[in-house]
């Protein structure tokens, strides 16, 4: 009797382990045509591509493939989590009066590493449509592949917050792996500093005041517009406020984030910035800018600053994402 | 008792400080000529010390002179010779178009690239879901420093009762040259409707739902965008229309892969190749977008292994074993099939990357490149750190059914399951 319910066991356990092993499907992920150490660019839309339009430049938003195509590591920040702080009469919630300027300072998730199926598919912090790869020239990629390859490896240590005001003063991310209120940095000049903490020194641009005031007066009518009646974004992320509309809220909020940008006050909700941007002078790369100083963008501008000797990347290629796909295996 | 202990414990605190600076500055200073036992030696002590010796402070500091960076300024120019909006008032959620009448005194006219409110190209639809008095801005520039906008003001009024359409057009998340078009409003019209599309590049569809996707990878790209006005014409099941409109534009990436470096042409493909007994091979497309003639000349096919972890194989073959046209016109578009052999792509290959490399007229370096998956054909070969075994019984239910319509040995993406879902077939 024993000996027959064991066999049956064994029986019943082999059948088992033949339907578990009859086949499954599998999911393979996506790919970007990108290697180790390339920068993926892309456009979105909102305030911050509205500023950087103003200096000539198309994308907006850039990482750094971190492996040969299947993720890749950026700087970001999710502008519709930043908490809107309320006024109270009497402890009662009645108006909005600005976003928390702890996290409009320091804009989080700040670095982080998403796959090419969460980045282009559910955040969509990147875009397939206008999305470019800057890589060595065909020439220069043996030569140049493994200094990206210490870029990516930097970029997978660097930790830091999405700085706003990153976009006038770029030197502020520093070698660490955690996160430090007050430093960070914004896309690309994360991508700048992951070239240069692995020894390459790119090329950084100066705006002068003037370009920096019409970038802050457009900033401030885009945030406006965003609030009253469309939805823009950080980088590629929306931010939506709408219930700010009709508050009063969007001006303030409006200058909160010009004072940020320009002058790192992310608690001033004044005009602050209206009798002092005249005389700021930006130091910062916008996406564009890690391009070659004499390459057209699709905007139809010559906006890189950099050179054959100051920037591995000399060849900008049309972004392809090979889909991910299940398969059924045996 | 305890003070003792306090003592002992500082002494410790003390020595160790000094055996940190001792030997932590020795280490550095040491290190290129110390033997290999002292080296250890030297390095243990060190480790021990590590969390005192941050990474910041061995990393050196570099000068930046901003100044000596060349700055980069743009100039107002008078530019934009009239904005014309074709209806002003218009109504909520009505759309209208803008056009821009600009002049290039620098340049080509051609040259100039336009920003309606937040929209690349020119003309381009608006539409406003508020009513009140609107502003937007529109914005025009050269090639050069040149910029020139405008504030418009654009009235809008409530218009209850009247037939509408919205139509919103996006660029497709994962597809760079394809566009998806939604109806995401109609008011007025009653029961079943027929969509009647216009894609402005001179291809037209009909539709039951108010959904399409459609591709521009074959337009022609002579500037830096390629803008299309799409309409839709509903009709309802009273024989009742509205049309709605929007205006979709694309970065000419490829157009400007020429100037950013070398010619990167366009091709179109299935990223699925039929896997033959001699090989695999795709049918595709490849579009010539530039003035010369382009002859290629050399296949660089990389081949990368399913497990990640392998080395990717490396082959340049003559063109001419891989295509079988090798030299496009100028502006023609020629379709035929890529074809590598059986003794290139081995059983473990997962990826093949072909980039056809050839040249322009003068020497100039052009490419086309395509990106061709191939399932693995065994369980040896199945990379399951990379790869996710699905667990999810209705994702499962989901394969099993989809696999029944399009066929078992076909990978499907999920591109296939969001379509079969729509269409109510899972």
């Amino acid at each position: 009797m024993k000996c027959i319910t064991r066999v049956s066991m064994v029986l019943v356990i082999l059948m088992c382990a033949s339907t578990l092993f009859a086949g499954q499907w599998v999911y393979r992920p996506m790919s970007i045509n990108a290697q180790k150490g390339d920068v993926i660019l892309s456009t979105g839309e909102g305030f911050i591509m509205d500023l950087l339009s103003i200096l000539g430049c198309y994308w907006s938003h850039s990482g750094m493939a971190v492996d040969d195509g299947y993720n890749i590591r950026h700087n970001t920040m999710y502008a519709g989590e930043i908490p809107i702080e309320y006024n109270y009469i009497w402890f009662i919630k009645t108006t909005p009066k600005r976003l928390n300027p702890d996290r409009l300072a320091n804009g989080t998730p700040g670095i982080l590493t998403e796959d090419i199926d969460s980045t282009y598919n559910s955040t969509h912090n990147f875009n397939a449509a206008g999305g470019a790869v800057l890589r060595p020239t065909a020439a220069n990629e043996s030569a140049y592949r493994s200094f990206l390859n210490a870029a990516a490896d930097t970029l997978n240590y660097l930790r830091g917050y999405y700085r706003v005001n990153a976009y006038v003063n770029m030197y502020q991310l520093d070698y660490t792996n955690q996160l430090v209120k007050g430093r960070g940095n914004h896309c690309s000049g994360t991508c700048w500093y992951a070239n240069y903490y692995s020894g390459k020194t790119m090329n950084v641009a100066t705006i002068p005041p003037a370009l920096v005031d019409l970038c802050a007066n457009s900033l401030y009518e885009s945030v406006r517009a965003m609030v009253r009646d469309d939805a823009g974004g950080f980088g590629a992320f929306i931010i939506d406020i709408e219930g700010l509309f009709g508050t009063g809220a969007d001006e303030k909020i409006a200058n909160q984030i010009v004072n940020t940008f320009g002058f790192d006050r992310s608690s001033d909700t004044s005009s602050y910035w209206r009798s002092h941007i005249g005389s700021v002078t930006a130091t910062a790369n916008a996406p564009d800018h890690l391009l070659l100083y004499n390459y057209t963008n699709p905007a139809g501008n010559n906006v890189g600053v950099q050179t054959d000797s100051s920037s591995y990347y000399g060849q900008v290629e049309p972004l392809v994402i090979t889909d991910g796909y299940y398969y059924w295996v045996d | 008792m305890k003070r003792k202990h306090l003592v002992i414990g500082l002494a410790c605190l003390a020595v160790a400080v000094v055996l940190f600076f001792v030997f932590g500055n020795s280490s550095r200073r040491t290190s290129d000529d110390a033997s290999g036992g002292e080296k250890e030696k030297l390095s243990r002590l060190h480790s021990l010390f590590q969390f005192m010796d941050s990474d910041n402070e061995s990393r050196p500091v570099q000068e930046f002179h901003p100044d000596n960076v060349k700055t980069y300024q743009i100039e107002k120019a008078n530019l934009i010779r009239d904005v014309i909006i074709e209806k002003n008032p218009v109504c909520v959620n009505e759309d209208f178009m803008v056009r821009v009448i600009a002049k290039n005194p620098n340049g080509p006219d051609e040259h100039l690239v336009y920003r309606i409110q937040n929209k690349l190209g020119n003309p381009a639809i608006l539409r406003y879901t508020r009513a009140g008095l609107k502003e937007f801005y529109v914005v025009v520039r050269d090639e050069g420093m040149h910029i020139d906008f405008k504030k418009v003001q654009v009235n809008v009024l409530d218009c209850p009762g009247r037939n509408a359409v919205i139509l919103r057009g996006r660029l497709h998340n994962l597809k760079s040259e394809t566009a998806q078009f939604e109806v995401t409003s109609q008011e007025g019209l009653a029961g079943k409707c027929t969509y009647l599309w216009d894609f402005g590049d001179k291809k037209k569809a009909t539709t039951s739902t108010g959904y399409v996707e459609h591709s521009y990878a074959t337009r022609e790209q002579r500037t830096l965008q390629s803008s299309f006005l799409v309409t839709v014409k509903v009709i309802d099941s009273l024989h009742q229309t509205a049309i709605g409109r929007t205006t979709i534009s694309f970065p000419n990436i490829h157009y400007l892969s020429r100037l950013m470096g070398s010619a990167v042409l366009p091709v179109v493909y299935d990223q699925f190749p039929k896997v033959t007994d001699n090989g695999i091979e795709v049918t595709a497309v490849f579009k010539n977008i530039f003035d010369e003639p382009v002859t290629f000349n050399i296949a660089e096919i990389e081949l990368k292994p399913c497990i990640a972890s392998g080395s990717p194989d490396r082959r340049e073959l003559p063109a001419s074993s891989v295509i079988g046209v090798s030299t496009i016109s100028p502006g023609a578009t020629v379709e035929q099939v890529v074809h590598v052999s059986n003794s290139v792509v081995a059983s473990s290959t997962c990826n093949v990357s072909i980039s056809l490399k050839g040249a322009f007229p003068g020497n100039e370096v052009g490419y086309a490149k395509l990106y061709l998956s191939i399932p693995p054909r065994s369980r040896d070969n199945v990379d399951f750190n990379k790869d996710k075994v699905i667990e999810d019984d209705d994702m499962v239910r989901k394969l099993n059914r989809a696999a029944q319509i399009l066929g078992k040995d076909r990978p499907i993406t999920p591109a296939d399951i969001e379509k079969l879902d729509r269409e109510g077939k899972l």
